[in-house]
């Protein structure tokens, strides 16, 4: 546990030498938050309540679903595509710890250092803009930070798993791009609960619940039996989606096809 | 006492075929064609404690090939791999402790951490408590000359700092067994005599074991004392160093530019390569003939240019490669 807290450590000192890139990711925020309060403030000129989101939950849906999309980092899809592709895989394989631990605590680390200062950024943000969140509920707070820790984990380990089938394929980004379409549409700028109720059936078994609609949910509208629901959701996603990295880097591993220096 | 053991290995790949154009390409969608190279092909040797080994050969010999096997990165297909006393596939984990490897091209050290931040980093990778990463790094920074640019961030450093600091890096773990696959190529001649310079102390001063692939003469002759030359996955030659010297490294290129025409015949030891009357390519050999004999055979207040270079470790490997067809 200390190597993987060493290396959330040092990606966290590494990366405070691109902290530029975080300022313009907050700039970037602003944008599509003040676009879409634009957009949903017109969709909510005739009616107070769409799909059980009044305006203020709706626009409390979105800044903490885009924060948590902000704050996605690159390296779960991009470094084990681009390491094994290159082979350079093969020169961090060989250290005394998991390739898989090291680049999910690279995600995390860099998501941590982007969060920092998105949180406290956003939830001004939207007071200012949109107003407190109503019928908050400050005691079930602890369910709503587990639950977003897990679905922040859990997209970094799917984008994980998206990538290690590099091993098996020519390129594996057109997954990503699936993957990433699916959560931001239903996950971040729609909720699920606006889709068709026959699709809103399918879509529970899919990503977007359980990384970026579920947590968000819960924030936004508390509701006991719903945040049972979602947090057994993303345990059983979780188990799942680890065994699947597992296997998938063993194999992967053993099919490794590293020709020449 | 044997560190490495290698029986019989051997390791093929399966490379994607494409016929050319876009026929071929969308060909190669529906129906994709592999041919298999045989990248090391039944080789097997031994590598005592504390020897400093050159593993040579020409591109695609199957040299880097051999270094991912032995260091458990790479699945042989056949044969025995016995790193001490580890099999490197199912030991890879424990075997990372005993060893280390430095890859010429590759960057192992975050370039934004100091070269101070990064040994820290390694130390606590391999289980090292801090008091005596702390130690070592003093010890380092001493022995290797590394003060003044340890607390430099690594992507400020020169090439050469920074392959220094890769070598360095790599000793962090003590490892019993260092691979170095061409850690001096595209420096220039000073750095690389600084990394020989640290390469034979490293092996003096702490017993390490090395194992090293070059394209580089002059990085061999300096360093080993037995060299194995890999061709084609196969072993070609295994010999001393002296060996090798004496019946493949006696002979020098010169390279000469004159300000006056030169009439120069072949004679014993040397060979005219190339004459274009103002401009020479002459082959000596060593064992016959001085370079400073060949050099008073020109007039040397004429010459304009003048390149003394061993000759290319290709056409060495070729014309070991032809004896052993012989």
């Amino acid at each position: 546990m200390k190597k993987y807290l060493y290396i959330f450590k040092y990606t966290f000192i590494n990366e405070l030498s691109y902290f530029s890139k975080v300022v313009f990711r907050v700039v970037s925020y602003f944008l599509h938050i003040f676009v879409f309060y634009n957009v949903w403030k017109y969709i909510y000129q005739d009616n107070n309540v769409i799909a059980g989101f009044s305006l203020n939950q709706m626009m409390w849906y979105l800044i903490l679903a885009e924060l948590f999309m902000m704050a996605d980092s690159r390296v779960a899809r991009k470094r084990p595509i681009e390491e094994i592709k290159s082979g350079s895989i093969t020169y961090i394989m060989n250290k005394p710890y998991s390739y898989i631990g090291y680049v999910f605590t690279t995600y995390l680390a860099e998501g941590f250092i982007r969060l920092i200062v998105m949180v406290p950024v956003s939830l001004i943000f939207g007071i200012l803009f949109v107003g407190p969140l109503q019928d908050f509920n400050i005691k079930f707070i602890g369910f709503m930070i587990i639950s977003f820790i897990i679905g922040y984990s859990l997209n970094g380990l799917i984008q994980i798993l998206i990538s290690l089938f590099a091993f098996f394929m020519e390129d594996a980004t057109p997954m990503h791009w699936l993957y990433n379409k699916i959560v931001l549409i239903f996950g971040v700028f729609f909720p699920i609960d606006m889709m068709p109720h026959a699709l809103q059936g399918i879509l529970k078994y899919t990503p977007a619940y359980v990384v970026s609609y579920g947590p968000t949910k819960l924030a936004v509208d508390f509701d006991l039996m719903n945040a049972i629901k979602i947090l057994g959701a993303q345990s059983i996603y979780l188990i799942i989606v680890l065994i699947l990295v597992n296997f998938i880097y063993r194999r992967g591993v053993k099919k490794l096809n590293v020709n020449g220096g | 006492m044997a560190v490495i053991e290698v029986k019989k290995l051997c390791k093929t790949f399966k490379i994607k075929e494409k016929e050319k154009g876009l026929k071929g390409s969308i060909k190669s969608i529906i129906k994709p064609k592999y041919k298999t190279k045989k990248a090391v092909n039944n080789i097997s040797f031994e590598v005592e404690k504390g020897e400093v080994l050159a593993f040579i050969g020409p591109n695609g010999a199957g040299k880097s090939t051999t270094i991912k096997m032995l260091t458990g990165i790479l699945f042989p297909d056949k044969g025995s791999i016995n790193i001490l006393g580890y099999n490197p596939i199912k030991d890879r984990k424990k075997l990372s402790y005993e060893i280390s490897s430095v890859i010429g091209q590759k960057e192992q050290l975050w370039l934004h951490l100091t070269p101070y931040d990064n040994f820290k980093f390694i130390g606590t990778m391999y289980d090292i408590p801090d008091k005596i990463v702390d130690k070592k790094i003093q010890e380092f920074i001493d022995v290797f000359d590394l003060s003044d640019f340890i607390n430099t961030p690594v992507r400020g450093l020169s090439l050469g700092q920074r392959i220094r600091c890769e070598i360095v890096a790599a000793l962090i773990n003590e490892p019993k067994i260092l691979f170095l696959d061409e850690p001096t190529i595209g420096l220039d001649p000073v750095v690389k005599e600084n990394i020989r310079t640290l390469i034979k102390r490293l092996n003096k001063e702490y017993k390490t074991t090395i194992f090293l692939t070059s394209h580089d003469i002059s990085d061999i002759e300096k360093l080993c004392k037995r060299v194995i030359v890999v061709n084609d996955g196969t072993i070609v030659m295994d010999t001393t160093m002296e060996d090798l010297k004496y019946h493949y490294l006696n002979k020098k290129i010169i390279d000469v530019k004159m300000s006056e025409e030169v009439n120069l015949d072949d004679e014993d030891g040397i060979t005219i390569l190339k004459d274009k009357g103002y401009s020479l390519k002459i082959e000596v050999d060593t064992t016959k003939k001085n370079i400073k004999d060949v050099l008073n055979l020109l007039n040397q207040d004429h010459i304009i240019d003048i390149n003394i270079s061993n000759v290319p470790l290709e056409d060495i490997i070729s014309s070991i490669y032809k004896k052993g067809k012989k």
